[in-house]
């Protein structure tokens, strides 16, 4: 994935992939906390919540508190405290959920309700402080100075029981003001009951003096007595009437209204409560969570870096182990060594290169020491030819010598012994000798130059070539009976003439020595071909060439036969001269059946060569 | 027993060299006129004549054999091998005598079991006296031997 990279980018690839994916966690982390966070947001919000509704249970027993005081020592100050506390709720509220909660509306609703309410109970125990603090003891007081006033008019006149009976009336009345204000004190109805009894039983009496002195005038005091204490009872029992009203209110719809109150803050705190919890448990689930994706994709992460970091560093270094082993090999002389495929431009690149010419140097000093290893072979077999040469020659060249001296010493014998003519006799053969020595020398002169010339090939028409050949040699043929005949539609060659006419010289001299036939000999020159050689043929009808001596006859001096003129250069001038053609002349024939000398010639295009 | 042995030495003279052939004759009868050379000019016209007397009921060997090595047909070495393997023949006196002075010729007909390796002498007087001294050196040394042990064989 990596491999068409440059080396440098494939780092640098690297450290980027591992940054990004570090600010992938961090993303992920941020991400998670956020959602975390959110979370503790409305936890704080319900704790809020939670707390003014706590608070709201608070201030609403601290109202009821004050409103009881208030009802009971009447105080302003109570009063005053009830409305601000009304007021500090409703703020708070206000400002802290005016978006939703219908409980925390209808706290204020039943809030509102509550101080109206609570400002009726204010107007009704105003009226009845009222009540009960001027008129019902003005109406009091009245009643006991005049009956005390009539008391005192009576006395002198009344008997005793009289007199205690008024005695006891005034008690009653006096007990009335008594219940009536402990009443108002305490609010216990009880004392109404007492009040209200003490209340008629003082009427009854007071009825009772008026119609006991029916003949009397009825004393104006008591009349006035009996006209301040209906007066009293009435102003008594609306002011019961008053305080009654503001307990129902107070006890009942204050009461009710706070019950409704407390009620909905604490379904708000349960509430709240609940939703918490959720919001805890869903916090809690959500924390694990976050740990769990940060964990796992930390550990994705870190398989992924892993994995990268290993893909990475073999892309870097698999290639340079397989050019480090490159390397030792071509280190080592190899010409065959792999060199890896890296077609990238970077240090890798260049080093693979630098292996691709290394090698090509190995394979130039390989073939270089191939081709020194071929000279010096190719020399010592020169050497050894040379060597051949050298041994064959002077063997050959020593003989004539051995000849001429050992028959010069001959003739100087018979010469000393007085035989002058056998001397004479004998001086042919020292010529014929040395004759014969020249003649090898000559051809030895003649095979060192195959070789040296062989420069100037030219395509030759072998039919006119052996037709001039055939005109030059008809006296010899005629002359040893025999007869030369050719195909008239021999191929053209490309060759150095002369050295391929001195072959067909050297086939012929052969032939005209050795292949004689006795019913007529005969000599045919003929063509064939294959794919690659042009092969000329030179058959004779002589007696055959044993197989044994089919390689010897073209070496250098090789004779069949010493009878025969010659000095057994000629073939080994014709192999030479068919080396220097990349060619080759080699001999078929069996003993009695005539022989073939084939010329092998590789078919060359003139143009390439 | 002196006379009848002098007129017994038969020496074949196995060369192709016609010149040569007769250049060693001339010095052989010059200097003992009583030895007979019989000329063979190859290898195996050699190898037929010697097998032809081997086979003869009389066995008259030849007293020395004088070997040429550059022969036609089979050369010296092979002649020289096909006499010393053969038992009844192997104890003829062979002594090369040829132009070459190769160490490789030499090696190979001494390790073939030639007795002796002498080169053609260019000077005529040296040619003379060389014939000579094979003459003698086998009149003296070895003759008594071979005709023991061919006695002894037949």
């Amino acid at each position: 994935m990596f491999k068409k990279l440059k080396l440098k980018n494939r780092i640098y690839t690297g450290f980027i992939v591992v940054g990004l994916i570090s600010l992938g966690m961090a993303v992920i982390s941020v991400v998670a906390f956020y959602y975390a966070n959110n979370n503790f947001g409305y936890l704080v919000q319900f704790s809020n919540k939670s707390h003014l509704a706590v608070a709201i249970l608070r201030d609403v027993s601290e109202i009821q508190r004050q409103a009881l005081i208030y009802t009971h020592e009447g105080h302003q100050s109570a009063a005053n405290r009830v409305h601000e506390i009304h007021q500090r709720i409703s703020a708070q509220i206000k400002q802290e959920s005016q978006q939703d909660s219908k409980y925390f509306q209808d706290i204020v609703k039943h809030l509102d309700t509550y101080v109206k309410t609570f400002k009726q109970v204010q107007q009704q125990r105003t009226r009845q402080a009222a009540l009960v603090h001027s008129e019902i003891r003005i109406l009091a007081s009245e009643a006991e100075n005049h009956f005390l006033k009539h008391i005192v008019q009576a006395s002198s006149t009344a008997d005793i029981e009289t007199q205690l009976n008024n005695q006891r009336i005034l008690n009653s009345l006096l007990q009335i003001e008594k219940y009536a204000m402990r009443y108002f004190d305490t609010l216990d109805s009880k004392d109404v009951i007492f009040a209200k009894n003490a209340l008629s039983q003082v009427q009854k009496s007071l009825q009772t003096i008026q119609k006991q002195d029916a003949a009397k005038p009825v004393s104006e005091h008591i009349l006035q007595t009996i006209q301040f204490i209906n007066n009293y009872e009435q102003v008594f029992l609306e002011a019961v009437q008053r305080t009654r009203g503001y307990l129902f209110l107070i006890n009942v719809v204050m009461s009710a209204e706070a019950y409704e109150i407390i009620y909905r803050s604490q379904r708000i705190d349960r509430q709240l409560e609940q939703e918490m919890n959720k919001i805890q448990q869903r916090t809690l689930s959500l924390m694990q969570q976050v740990i769990i994706v940060i964990i796992s994709s930390s550990i994705i992460f870190l398989i992924l870096i892993t994995v990268f970091s290993i893909l990475i560093s073999r892309s870097i270094t698999i290639p340079i182990e397989k050019l480090t082993a490159t390397f030792i090999a071509l280190a080592k002389g190899s010409r065959l060594a792999k060199i890896p495929d890296y077609k990238i431009q970077d240090e890798i690149g260049a080093l693979t290169e630098a292996a691709v010419v290394f090698k090509g140097k190995n394979k130039q000093t390989e073939e270089l020491l191939a081709q020194s290893t071929q000279l010096t072979n190719d020399l010592e077999r020169s050497n050894d030819e040379l060597e051949q040469f050298v041994y064959t020659v002077s063997h050959d060249l020593k003989s004539p010598l051995v000849t001429s001296m050992g028959f010069i010493g001959i003739i100087q014998k018979l010469a000393a012994a007085g035989k002058m003519q056998d001397a004479i006799d004998k001086l042919d053969r020292v010529v014929s000798s040395n004759r014969r020595m020249g003649q090898l020398i000559n051809d030895l002169l003649e095979l060192s130059r195959v070789g040296r010339i062989e420069t100037d090939k030219t395509t030759i028409d072998l039919n006119k070539l052996l037709e001039s050949f055939y005109q030059n040699h008809l006296n010899q043929l005629t002359h040893t009976g025999f007869t030369l005949s050719f195909d008239s539609t021999l191929p053209t060659l490309y060759v150095n003439e002369s050295r391929i006419l001195q072959i067909f010289e050297n086939l012929l001299v052969n032939a005209l020595k050795y292949a004689i036939n006795p019913n007529g000999s005969v000599i045919n020159i003929g063509a064939s071909e294959t794919e690659e050689h042009q092969l000329i043929y030179f058959k004779d009808n002589g007696p055959g060439i044993a197989k044994e001596y089919h390689k010897k006859i073209f070496g250098l001096f090789y004779r069949l036969n010493n009878d025969k003129e010659g000095t057994g250069i000629g073939l080994a001038v014709a192999a030479k001269v068919m080396k220097f053609h990349n060619g080759s002349i080699w001999v078929e024939s069996e003993p009695n059946n005539g022989a073939t000398f084939w010329l092998k010639f590789p078919k060359i295009n003139k143009e390439t060569d | 027993m002196s006379q009848e042995e002098k007129i017994s030495r038969t020496i074949l003279l196995i060369e192709d060299n016609e010149d040569h052939a007769e250049i060693t004759q001339f010095y052989i009868n010059e200097y003992a006129d009583d030895i007979e050379v019989i000329w063979l000019s190859d290898g195996k016209i050699a190898i037929d004549h010697i097998l032809e007397i081997n086979g003869n009921s009389k066995r008259i060997y030849p007293w020395l054999i004088l070997l040429d090595i550059n022969l036609p047909k089979y050369d010296g070495h092979e002649v020289l091998l096909r006499l010393k393997s053969n038992q009844s023949l192997k104890e003829i006196p062979v002594v090369m005598f040829t132009t070459s002075n190769s160490n490789q010729d030499i090696e190979t007909a001494l390790k073939g079991g030639a007795n002796s390796y002498i080169q053609k002498p260019i000077e005529p007087d040296e040619f003379a006296s060389t014939i000579a001294k094979i003459i003698d050196y086998w009149s003296l040394n070895q003759h008594e031997i071979i005709v023991n042990n061919l006695n002894h064989h037949a």
